[in-house]
Order: C-alpha cells, then structure tokens, then sequence
C-alpha cells in the first residue's frame, strides 16, 4: 500500500490536500467530489500565504500585456508556467531586494 | 422479521470493492489563459493510461461551472472538466504505475498551458505543478 509521501514522489505532487468527501460514489459522489475540488482550487487563488499579501496595482494596459507576453515567453517547456501576475510580482519583488541592498 | 436496510450504499451495493482505490483525473476545457484546449484529446489519453495501468476507466462530462483567477485581475474563466476515474486495485498502485499516469498528466500540463492539474487519489487532492519530461 502506497503511502501519501511515495504518491507525492510519483506523482511530482506541489501540494497535497485531504477532502471532505473520501469516497464519492456513482454520479452524484462525483459531482459532489468535483464540486470540493473546484471550492479548494478557488480557495488557493483567493488566499495568499500568511507570509504574503496581495495588492491591487493599477498598470498601462500596454505594460500588462507586455507582461503576458514576457510571462509566455518565460513558460518553456518542463517548467512551471508563470502568469503575468506573479511575473509582475517576481520583478518588483528583485527590483525592492536590489535597491535595499 | 429482520430489519430491511434503508442506507443506499448497502441496498444497491454500491460501496467500494474491497481492497480498491479511487483515482479521479480532472481533465481541464481552457488553459490557464482561457483558451479552449483539445480536451477530446486528452480525456482519451487519461482514459488510455488509466486503462493501461489499472485495466479500466471512465470519463464523465460534467455540467458548466465557473471559477475566479484572482491572479489575473479576478477574471471569470468558465470551466467544464471533464472527470476520469479509475477503480484499482491495491497491488496495481504501485510507484512505478503512477510514474506511468505522470507522464501523461505532466505533457498535458506542458502542452495544454495549466497551472495545476489535479488528482484524487482515495480522498486526497495531488495538485500537480511540476511538470517534468521524463
């Protein structure tokens, strides 16, 4: 019997999470699955890290889309995509560290 | 006169097998841009693996749902996965069939543009970001 670790392993797991339902049945069990699913991936994007926070910034359209189109060039291939947001993010955040430092 | 059992699960029998585990793959509609994506393709692909591997697997489409990506200035993207489970059974679990399942869901990260695909595996949700050739 495989243990939560030797799954994450295998399977190059990012974050585990237990749901409320453990064992959904026939259509209905699924749908219910789904639903606690798609309700924790909400959940993800909503909720920062406690050690973090989020901040609306106002920006030229012009710059956002230079930033899509910055973030799909950075997205190749075997790594993990990056949107513009946390693009945005990473750039403020090394500009802060460099002029502190 | 012995009690009828009024419990669905045991009037239709429809409790897991012993010695089974559920395995759910999300197969998403749209990238993490809200581009559609070729999701007949790859709900066959979850479906020949999961085959593959645990011997057996369905696919049911589910109804139109909707989901806020705060990361992108709280845009609505319209979601419409489609669920692909699989009953296996204790001694095909091993390390080596789900290397096999990653894989698959690790190219359909890279091609088909996701943040995260996800994985339920006996009421645990694996969210998958890394998506590693290998």
């Amino acid at each position: 019997m495989l243990t939560e670790e030797d799954i994450r392993r295998a399977l190059h797991v990012g974050r585990v999470v237990p749901l409320a339902v453990a064992n959904p049945h026939g259509p209905l069990g699924l749908e219910q699955l789904a639903a606690a699913v798609a309700a924790h991936r909400e959940a993800a994007q909503t909720h920062p890290s406690p050690d973090r926070v989020r901040r609306p910034i106002e920006l030229p359209v012009q710059t956002w889309e230079k930033l899509h189109a910055l973030a799909a060039a950075t997205s190749g291939v075997g790594t993990h995509p990056v949107s513009a947001g946390e693009l945005a993010a990473a750039i403020i955040e090394q500009y802060v560290l460099d002029a502190a430092s | 006169m012995p009690e009828e059992p009024s419990d669905p699960q045991t009037v239709f029998r429809s409790a897991l097998p012993v010695g089974t585990s559920l395995i759910v793959v999300f197969v998403p509609s749209q990238d993490r841009d809200g581009q559609p994506i070729d999701q007949e393709y790859w709900v066959d692909e979850v479906l020949t693996t999961l085959g593959r591997l645990f011997r057996g697997a369905t696919a049911y489409p589910r109804g139109r749902g909707v989901w806020r990506d705060d990361a992108r200035g709280g845009a609505l993207l319209k979601e419409e996965p489609v669920i692909v489970f699989s009953y296996v059974a204790e001694n095909a679990l091993t390390a080596a069939a789900l290397a096999d399942l990653y894989r698959t869901l690790s190219r359909m990260g890279r091609q088909a543009n996701q943040g995260e695909i996800g994985v339920v595996i006996d009421g645990k949700y694996y969210g998958i970001t890394e998506y590693v050739e290998e």
